[in-house]
């Protein structure tokens, strides 16, 4: 107990435990967010709590000012020179995470403590802007509990660390449930205005591929993105999932084309409306896949799509997305969160039966001086074979008869030769082989582009979904042929019939880990048959977190609502609601009354009352007017053998419950008093049960 | 102009006492005064902090910065923290409500130091962060009770008073406050506890007392230990101060120190302690030198009676009669005097 000046001003006394657990929580928010932030922003934070930390140890709560200052001073004037660099958002957090990590070192008064406090959970915001998936979700709810135990513990001193911990995981806990319901049924509203978005690294394709650019993707186990198919599911080899054309060439890689990029430029800003039309027989459901994408954050505008791709128009979801003229599919903002968008791809449905004049040029176009050995093949290919055709089988029969080998470790190339790939080393990758087979291709006058996307994915029958990893990424061709349109031909599957067949071997996936170097990624261990039963159970899991919770749009809420509810009149759903709040207001009074009513009796006095009520079961009833000590010669009268115990526990309960005694002998009375009721209660059961046996005894007689 | 001022500033007043008084008569209905409060939703008072208000500020950011983003975890988050303000409104709630509270019905004191009003808390759960104080007076803060169910195993609290006047004070209402859980919501109540400050003037101590000791007429016979008297009493320790006629001659010179000779005097004359006798002008100073007396004179185990003007106590002696005596010095009332 102290006492304390009530005008005071309330000032800021932590407790050697808070100032430790202020100091946890602290390491563990900066570790969530720790990620985004550049090394010397970490460093600055390290300093600071290293400062916190000898502030901790001699026992001080506030550290000198102008130091403070200084620190401040610098860290700002950094922050400024590299913000221009870090982008708006990433700025933003930088400041956050300085102010959370300055903070501390002077916390003088309460509301010190309660901005630091309200700053942390900001930060735990922050974090959740850049990772979205179920485990860093569980792992930000874990700090959010630490974070609401610091608060209380100020409000719990002198009460023990899990005691405290017990009451904070109680408290988060017990608001959880509201807040899903607040999350399904609160109604939603449009962005207010237009947000700075992170600036991160772009991760996945890129547009602009030269042959061992996809090396560096193949090196990585990330997820790209998850389908969902609706009704048929497709081959593994059907499995060719679209994302960049690439028809322009350079004679060093391969990009998209100017005209390309301005036509999808054009479309994004709507002065061009690019909307194939499908004739009945392609749109046949056995030609149609229908699916739904969940697309992982990649910082880019590239989705992804399965041979001729229609976007669902009566999925609300797909608002942001395009279909640009190479059937490729964009969404018009970069991808910084799960997205998720629904299509329907034809299988047999033609690419592009004509092609225009100009566009016959650019997928035929290549630097004259490029790759001089392979254009006087194509030219000796073309003499041979007049059919396109036949002069595609041609080259791919070599491809699969000749020494080539497909190997996630090619030997370097000079100047992205394809000469000398193609001649030489012969062994490579999916990019190598498909931009020789393209340049052959126009070289011998066959409009080709390259493509890259991913090819395959894993199934996860846990979650009835595809998982494509970054490791799946792929190059493949298309070719023009006449009366067919674009026809995809993938040279990869001449050398490698396998990766295109089942995806990964054995030895491709040994290749990958050691290019992973990931030790602790669980893709590693997939050839361990319960890991990776582990595996795809946490991964089916994090699919439904993305699909249900990532993913739950305004749309999705509103048709869930009126699933439920659709069938009601606004007035019924009134009276529904009020009838819901009225009975439990009524519960809650009702309650309140029961409890309230209820007193706290003394235990020796609830003990004496049980036992009043055991004997009134034998028929022995206390009268009211009845003291204690009258009462223990009618027990004696009636019921002499239960008699001495209940005398025993009489005489504790009136020295207990009429006389002053001092805490030790309360307790010890109150102890004897209890083995006293057991005694009592004992003898009564061993009465009781000799009577039914004695009864059994006579009836057996 | 000037005369409207002070008008506006008159019925602000007027509006100010008014709404205090209404107030008041509605307090004492809800919360009506007795030494044993239990504390429910009748008597229990909840808001939001200050912290509370800036708390769903936040919550709004951070759900504008959701929606900004369209993402759903820190929606679910902001969520979360606004559902987090209810839980731990029903927990700043009930950690008051149930909880008992008893005081006797008088506690007693001297003007001038801090009465200490004794609550007893019973509670059948652990309660935290308790602030307990009488209106303008210091807070009393109790961190934690940890649930007591005996009946006689109380927590107790010592709220300070500080007695500036002598007199008979009704006990205001006592806040018991608690910010608990999160500092959210400011739970409180303000229980009238029935009970009543005694305090007693400040005793302020008076050389030689003898002489403001009269023999009182009226009283009964008894008997009173004097150094000036008949018949020899007993011998006891001397002590500085004492005249000298008194010092055992005898006994010093066989070398067995320094004692005094006490005498006793049969007497039908008992002493009286008169208010006007006291040496000083002041009504209060006065009243605190009997104090000093009376307390002096029941120490040595003395008989005396009391005179203030309009009120007399008869001689007597022992607890009880200190204790009317001291009472009497706690209401005496200047308008007896006139």
């Amino acid at each position: 107990m102290s006492v304390n000046n009530a005008n005071k001003p309330a000032s800021f006394q932590a407790s050697k435990n808070l100032v430790w657990l202020l100091f946890l929580s602290q390491l563990a928010n900066f570790s969530l967010i720790g990620q985004e932030l550049s090394l010397w922003m970490l460093a600055l934070i390290g300093l600071c709590l290293l400062w916190r930390l000898v502030l901790n140890y001699r026992q001080l709560q506030v550290s000198s000012k102008w130091l403070l200052t200084l620190f401040a001073l610098s860290g700002c004037t950094v922050l400024a020179i590299s913000a221009q660099q870090l982008g708006l958002l990433l700025t933003m957090i930088h400041l956050l995470c300085f102010a959370y990590a300055l903070k501390q070192l002077e916390l003088k008064r309460r509301s010190d403590f309660y901005q630091l406090i309200l700053i942390a959970l900001f930060v735990l915001a922050a974090a959740m802007i850049f990772n979205q998936t179920l485990y860093f979700s569980m792992l930000v709810f874990a700090v959010l509990v630490v974070n609401i135990t610091v608060l209380i513990y100020f409000f719990m001193t002198n009460t023990t660390l899990p005691q405290v911990f017990k009451m904070g995981s109680k408290l988060v806990l017990q608001s959880v449930p509201l807040a899903v319901l607040l999350f399904i049924i609160f109604p939603r509203v449009a962005p207010f205005w237009q947000v700075p978005l992170a600036n991160s690294a772009k991760t996945g394709l890129s547009d602009e591929v030269r042959p061992g650019d996809i090396a560096s993707l193949i090196k990585s186990g990330n997820l790209a993105f998850r389908v969902n198919f609706t009704d048929n599911k497709p081959l593994f080899n059907q499995l060719y999932w679209r994302a960049i054309v690439l028809d322009q060439y350079d004679g060093n890689s391969w990009k998209k084309s100017t005209a390309s990029i301005a036509q999808g430029r054009a479309i994004i800003s709507g002065k061009w409306q690019f909307s194939p039309e499908f004739s009945l027989q392609d749109k046949r459901l056995n030609n149609t896949l229908s699916y739904q994408v969940i697309a992982q954050p990649s910082y880019q505008h590239w989705l992804y799509s399965l041979a001729v791709p229609e976007l669902n128009s009566r999925n609300a979801n797909n608002a942001d997305a395009l279909v640009l003229p190479d059937f490729t599919l964009l969404n018009k903002t970069a991808i910084t969160q799960a997205l998720s968008y629904q299509a329907n791809s034809y299988i047999h449905a033609p690419m592009n039966l004509m092609l225009s004049k100009y566009n016959r040029a650019r997928n035929l176009f290549y630097p004259t001086n490029a790759n001089p050995r392979l254009v006087a093949k194509a030219l000796k290919l073309r003499q041979q074979f007049k059919e396109d055709n036949q002069l595609i089988l041609k080259v791919l029969k070599d491809i699969r008869q000749q020494n080539y080998h497909y190997t996630l470790k090619p030997p370097p190339l000079i100047n992205n030769n394809l000469d000398q790939f193609y001649f030489d080393t012969k062994s490579g990758f999916c990019v190598h082989y498909a931009s020789s087979f393209t340049f052959l291709m126009r070289a011998a006058g066959i409009p080709a582009r390259v493509i890259t996307g991913y090819m395959g994915g894993e199934y996860n029958a846990n979650g009835d979904y595809y998982s494509i990893y970054q490791y799946d990424a792929h190059a493949w061709s298309e070719v023009w042929l006449k009366g067919k349109g674009w026809i995809r031909v993938d040279p990869t599957a001449a050398v490698s019939p396998e990766r295109v067949d089942k995806g990964f071997s054995q030895t491709l996936f040994a290749q990958q880990s050691v290019l992973d170097g990931n030790v602790f990624s669980l893709q590693n261990y997939r050839n361990i048959k319960w890991i990776n039963f582990f595996r795809q159970q946490i991964d089916a899991l994090d699919y439904q977190w993305t699909r249900w919770v990532i993913g739950y749009t305004p749309e999705r809420q509103l048709k869930l609502l009126s699933n439920w509810f659709g069938d009601y009149k606004p007035w019924q759903l009134a009276i529904l609601l009020m009838f819901t709040i009225g009975v439990i207001l009524a519960w809650l009074w009702w309650n309140n009354r029961i409890k309230s009513h209820k007193k706290i009796r003394a235990p020796w006095l609830e003990l004496y009352v049980k036992a009043l009520s055991l004997l009134a079961k034998q028929g022995i009833v206390k009268l009211k007017h009845q003291s204690a000590n009258d009462f223990i010669l009618t027990v004696l009268t009636k019921s002499p053998e239960n008699a001495h115990f209940f005398n025993c526990l009489s005489e504790n309960f009136i020295r207990l419950n009429y006389r002053m005694l001092n805490e030790n002998e309360r307790l010890s009375t109150c102890n004897e008093m209890k083995e006293n009721y057991n005694q009592f209660e004992r003898k009564l059961r061993s009465i009781r049960f000799n009577k039914k046996t004695q009864h059994i005894n006579v009836e057996k007689l | 102009m000037d005369n409207l001022a002070k008008q506006q500033t008159k019925n602000f007043f007027w509006f100010k006492a008014k709404f205090t008084t209404l107030f008041n008569q509605w307090l004492s209905k809800r919360i009506p005064p007795s030494t044993k409060q239990q504390l429910s939703n009748r008597n229990v008072f909840i808001f939001p902090s200050q912290f509370g208000f800036v708390y769903l500020l936040f919550v709004l950011i951070l759900f504008l910065l959701a929606t900004n983003y369209q993402n759903n975890l820190i929606m679910l988050l902001s969520y979360l923290l606004a559902s987090l303000f209810i839980s731990s409104m029903l927990h700043s709630f009930f950690n008051l409500s149930g909880m008992a509270l008893e005081t006797p019905n008088e506690v007693i004191g001297f003007a001038g130091g801090v009465i200490y009003l004794p609550i007893k808390l019973s509670s059948n759960k652990a309660r935290f962060s308790l602030s307990f104080n009488l209106e303008n007076q210091k807070n009393t803060s109790l961190d934690v009770i940890n649930k007591n169910n005996l009946a006689d195993e109380n927590t107790e609290v010592l709220v300070p008073f500080s007695a500036n006047k002598r007199g008979i004070f009704k006990v205001k209402r006592v806040k018991v406050a608690s910010e608990f859980a999160l500092g959210l919501f400011t739970c409180w109540t303000r229980l009238d506890f029935a009970c009543q400050f005694i305090v007693y003037p400040q005793p302020l101590s008076l050389k030689l007392p003898i002489n403001y000791l009269h023999h009182d007429d009226n009283s009964p016979q008894g008997a009173l230990i004097n150094n000036r008297g008949d018949d020899f009493y007993q011998l006891k320790n001397y002590q500085q101060g004492e005249p000298l006629t008194q010092v055992a001659w005898k006994h010093l010179a066989k070398g067995q120190g320094w004692l005094s000779k006490s005498y006793q005097q049969n007497q039908a004359k008992q002493l009286l302690l008169n208010l006007a006798d006291m040496p000083s002008s002041d009504l209060e100073k006065k009243l605190s030198y009997l104090c000093y007396l009376i307390q002096d004179l029941h120490q040595s185990g003395q008989i005396f009676s009391l005179n203030l003007k309009g009120v007399n106590i008869l001689s007597g002696e022992g607890k009880l009669h200190l204790q009317q005596c001291l009472l009497a010095l706690a209401e005496f009332k200047q308008s007896k005097l006139e």
